[in-house]
């Protein structure tokens, strides 16, 4: 009997992903997300052994394996490695068909990619540093002591929302602890960094042209505030997938699931 | 031959006819055993961080190489930051010259600098033109490398961009850098043409990365053409001596260089263009432009010091193959 199950793994720079699909009726059997450590090729093996344990399987069920991200050469059974942005364009199309735009918002870089029925026409990344990221946004958290369910809650609290001159994650830091030093609320302060990032990620994506539908991805996306801030400064309705964090993982399982059948396809004709 | 070092290229006709060897100081700076340790030589006597890493580079081989006692500064035409750069080498004790290319590509005032700078030096337009006609030769071959390059695919993108690049001083020595030319081509020649591969333009400054091509070459994409590169082989020879210099292309106007970046998009047949910026210069202002005219798609790769492509870069680059590929 033929295999049917494709892995997707995407080897983020703050989280590992992978999504388990049946490449036949492509549809997802399971997914999962884990945090990256200092060691990300354990790490990532770490997180394909419980996805495939949790789903009985073994390594011999998956027919096909493609690993993106930063660590995608790390995948020893990777059948094939692919970008990050040619999979994130795979996995929206197969859930927004008719998306135009996407951004997304990861843990160390944003980019902007415009799309044609799936296939990339353009793209654009954020400069060299983490402004603009999940982990700017994570720093800020962290000292704003406001954990993941209090951030919208406190963003639309905001009456004053401060203005932040440095995207330096670094000076950034340090211009926060002045304004809270200060005496600003942590809501003003919040609802500031937001919307300096909303409207550097809006004119990152205006280096592409931004064309509804919008869709916004990436761990950031799961961000409720972040996602207001963005259509804000976008000036456009955008749409988010109910499981942000794992849509390039699913797009490198339907590349798999596409490579699968051209494989099979090959076979057949031996 | 007593060496002048140049900040870029300059009508260096002139120079050889003057019995000088032009030494680019570019070319130096790159080739150099360790690259980065020049910018943090440069950092170290006070240049900021936020600065071009060539001018940094520039500074510092022309500080450290005391065989190099006059440098001739390209104050129009190339990049503003060589006009402090010229104080500041002044005060190393460096004779500096410049030269300049008029931004409104007027004949006139190019005519005027180019018998300024000849007199700076000692000879007479007439001289250089003389000594033009030696250089063609060398010109001509290297637009052959080009041509092995785009049109047979026996020449590798970095091979393009290594010989062609020389072409910006000779090497400081015509006769040696023309034996190079002449056995690369004989070995070139006999190589089989490879025509698999996608093909790239590189339009801006040549890049500050030392493994680009190769590192392109192993995802299925070469280099056909190198924008600035290919200008520094001087390649629209026609009309007097002041005419060449005004179509060299690099030193002018965005829209101008676009001419013949556009023919040759048409002429090599490019899939795509990587537009590779420095970071901290002016040129990437040029980038809008670019991608609203070329017609292919194009990505913008910024560099800042030297040394092997990161991992960002190459998703940058690979993401753009996959997507043109």
């Amino acid at each position: 009997m033929n295999k049917t199950l494709t892995l997707g793994i995407d080897v983020g720079s703050r989280t590992l992903k992978g999504v388990i699909l049946n490449s036949e009726n492509l549809t997802v059997a399971d997914s999962i997300v884990r945090e990256t450590t200092a060691l990300p090729k354990e790490a990532a093996q770490l997180m394909i052994d419980e996805l495939l344990k949790r789903n009985k399987l073994a390594k011999k069920d998956i027919a096909f394996t493609v690993s993106s991200g930063y660590g995608r050469e790390q995948i020893s059974e990777a059948d094939k490695t692919v970008t990050e942005i040619t999979c994130q364009a795979a996995g929206i199309r197969h859930l927004f068909p008719e998306a135009k735009t996407i951004i997304d918002i990861g843990g160390q870089d944003s980019k902007a990619i415009k799309v044609e029925n799936g296939i990339v026409c353009d793209f654009a990344m954020n400069d060299r540093c983490a402004a603009g990221t999940g982990r700017f946004l994570e720093i800020v958290e962290n000292i704003l002591e406001l954990s993941k369910d209090q951030t919208y809650e406190t963003a639309i609290k905001a009456k004053n929302p401060c203005s932040i001159n440095n995207m330096c994650v670094v000076f950034a830091e340090s211009e926060i602890i002045s304004l809270l030093a200060s005496g600003r609320n942590k809501g003003d302060i919040f609802a500031g960094v937001l919307n300096s990032l909303a409207k550097r990620t809006a004119a990152l994506a205006g280096k592409i042209g931004v064309e509804p539908p919008v869709i916004f991805t990436g761990g950031v996306a799961l961000s409720k505030a972040m996602t207001e801030s963005l259509a804000k400064a976008l000036g456009e309705k955008i749409i988010t997938p109910a499981n942000p964090s794992v849509t390039v993982a699913l797009g490198a399982a339907i590349i798999a699931a596409k490579r699968l059948k051209r494989k099979n396809l090959q076979d057949k004709s031996f | 031959m007593y060496k002048v070092g140049l900040t870029t290229t300059v009508p260096s006709e002139i120079l050889y006819a003057a019995g000088a060897a032009a030494v680019d100081l570019n070319n130096l700076f790159i080739t150099s055993k360790d690259p980065l340790s020049l910018c943090d030589f440069a950092e170290r006597k006070g240049l900021p961080s936020t600065l071009c890493s060539w001018i940094k580079g520039i500074y510092s081989v022309a500080v450290l190489s005391p065989d190099i006692k006059d440098i001739v500064v390209v104050t129009e035409g190339d990049c503003s930051n060589a006009r402090p750069l010229s104080e500041l080498l002044e005060r190393e004790g460096k004779r500096v010259s410049f030269f300049s290319y008029p931004f409104e590509r007027d004949k006139d005032k190019l005519n005027l600098e180019l018998s300024s700078f000849a007199s700076g030096f000692g000879v007479t337009l007439e001289d250089a033109w003389k000594k033009t006609r030696e250089l063609d030769r060398i010109r001509e071959k290297v637009a052959f490398i080009d041509y092995l390059t785009w049109e047979e695919g026996k020449v590798t993108g970095f091979e393009n961009h290594f010989f062609l690049i020389g072409a910006s001083d000779f090497e400081g020595n015509p006769a040696e850098y023309e034996k190079k030319i002449d056995n690369f081509i004989l070995q070139a020649e006999k190589r089989e043409r490879r025509n698999d591969f996608l093909r790239i333009g590189i339009v801006g400054v040549p890049p500050i990365f030392s493994d680009l091509y190769d590192y392109l070459e192993t995802k299925s994409a070469r280099v056909v053409y190198n924008e600035t590169q290919r200008q520094f082989s001087l390649p629209d020879r026609s009309g007097d001596f002041a005419d060449r210099y005004l179509n060299y292309s690099y030193p002018y106007s965005f829209s101008f260089r676009f001419k013949d970046i556009s023919e040759r998009i048409k002429e090599r047949r490019l899939d795509g263009i990587i537009h590779y910026v420095q970071s901290f210069c002016h040129h990437q202002m040029e980038h809008r432009m670019l991608k609203e005219q070329a017609g292919i798609p194009v990505l913008l790769l910024e560099g800042d010091r030297p040394g092997q492509l990161d991992e960002r870069l190459k998703i940058r680059l690979e993401s753009f193959i996959e997507m043109i590929g």
